[in-house]
């Protein structure tokens, strides 16, 4: 306990570190991973090898996938922002794709009838009507960001894997405890806060959310 | 080191962490599948039990690495240290598909069966356990994915597998051992995955694809 109080300032911008890593991947994942999922619901040829690609990196064993970012990019942000990104794609692009899949043939039906284009259709009807799907992809991928985000340090990134392994390797637990209590508080804290969120989003739509699994 | 030579030296090595990273998976799966199911069954059919669910979500969240670091001070370094946090980590999601697959089982199942007069034991091992077993084996099969990529991890606690080379590969700056570690690792998360695959769609075609 002496140890939090006395690092206390050390431990936050470690914990600062840790949030912006996570937020720049997932910021990536985001910006990426929804247009790919609409890019897998539009072009027929494409969607198996959208979905199976990024199930595939999901695959892929976290040590694994940090270790082989060294070869190409080093250590340091680079790679680690990389490696949590890649992770982070899979439950984005899925309930993405699912979200609009699922939405209700007549409500696309009614819009063309209306005579929306393609760009209206998706704007208006699918990304409104898939909202709280795509929103439990999201949270599904902060909550596990925040977690891979320790691997960062083996690579040379910092966060607070950095006190996590230390505790590890000196063996002491409050080390251990520093970097883990942090990372857990987070983990919870985004998992409620983005499950309130959808049930708002739901009570307002008045949808009921397909629940999308990863 | 090219890697011809690397591969000439540490040949005997690889094969043998292999071997290992695979035991250690097929025992912790086996247990974590079992444990999982059965304590799935539990929770469904015991209502007072319900109130252990929020607390399986809790633990979902947990990040392995956490569970790993912190069950040191209690469990120490080694096997008994890495393989209660595996089993923990494996046992969540079979139990939470188990508990959900149960429940969404038709109503009108049920009743039919109960309306022949089976009892409460055959109803669960002829109707609801054949019913909800694609959920159940992709639940299982989340566990598995999981349990290969964790695995690695306990490279870092001193239980040998292929993560033993990510790591060394990691601290010396060698890409011969960190490439084929993390290759290998990847290749067994991979086939792991496909073979799951192949078993919920065998359990779907027999179901007829409803639950």
């Amino acid at each position: 306990m002496d140890y939090i109080v006395a690092n206390f300032d050390r431990i936050l911008g470690i914990t600062q570190r840790h949030l912006e890593i996570c937020g720049l991947s997932l910021l990536f994942a985001i910006g990426l991973g929804i247009p790919l999922g609409i890019i897998a619901t539009r072009i027929q040829l494409l969607q198996p090898l959208i979905l199976g690609g990024v199930a595939l990196i999901y695959t892929v064993p976290t040590l694994a996938m940090f270790g082989l970012m060294i070869p190409f990019f080093g250590l340091g942000l680079v790679p680690a922002v990389t490696a949590v990104t890649l992770y982070s794609l899979l439950p984005v692009v899925q309930n993405t794709y699912t979200g609009i899949i699922n939405v209700p043939p007549p409500a696309r039906e009614a819009a063309l009838g209306l005579g929306m284009s393609s760009t209206q259709l998706l704007w208006r009807v699918e990304l409104p009507l898939s909202l709280v799907v795509l929103s439990g992809g999201i949270r599904l991928a902060v909550v596990n960001a925040i977690g891979i985000g320790t691997l960062a340090s083996l690579i040379g990134a910092g966060g607070l894997g950095d006190l996590i392994f230390r505790g590890i390797s000196t063996v002491s637990p409050t080390v251990v405890l520093a970097g883990s209590i942090p990372v857990v508080l987070m983990a919870l804290a985004a998992d409620f806060g983005l499950k309130l969120l959808e049930r708002t989003m739901t009570r307002r739509l008045g949808l009921t959310g397909a629940e999308a699994g990863n | 080191m090219s890697f011809q030579q690397y591969f000439d030296i540490f040949g005997d090595q690889i094969i043998r962490l292999t071997i290992r990273h695979i035991l250690l998976f097929l025992i912790a799966f086996a247990a974590a599948a079992l444990l999982g199911v059965v304590m799935g069954i539990a929770i469904y059919r015991v209502r007072v039990l319900r109130f252990l669910l929020p607390i399986v979500n809790i633990l979902q969240t947990v990040p392995e690495i956490v569970l790993l670091a912190l069950a040191i001070p209690f469990l120490g370094i080694g096997y008994t240290g890495a393989l209660v946090p595996l089993l923990v980590k494996g046992i969540l999601p079979v139990l939470q598909n188990t508990a959900g697959g149960l429940q969404s089982v038709r109503p009108e199942l049920k009743e039919a069966a109960t309306g022949i007069g089976m009892s409460k034991a055959q109803l669960l091992f002829r109707v609801e356990l054949p019913s909800a077993l694609p959920i159940i084996l992709a639940g299982m099969r989340i566990s598995a994915i999981m349990l290969v990529s964790v695995i690695t991890l306990t490279a870092y606690i001193g239980v040998e597998s292929l993560g033993t080379l990510i790591l060394q590969g990691i601290s010396r700056m060698d890409s011969n051992p960190l490439i084929v570690g993390s290759g290998l690792s990847a290749l067994l998360a991979v086939l792991v995955n496909q073979i799951m695959i192949f078993l919920e769609r065998r359990a779907l075609r027999r179901t007829g694809g409803r639950p």
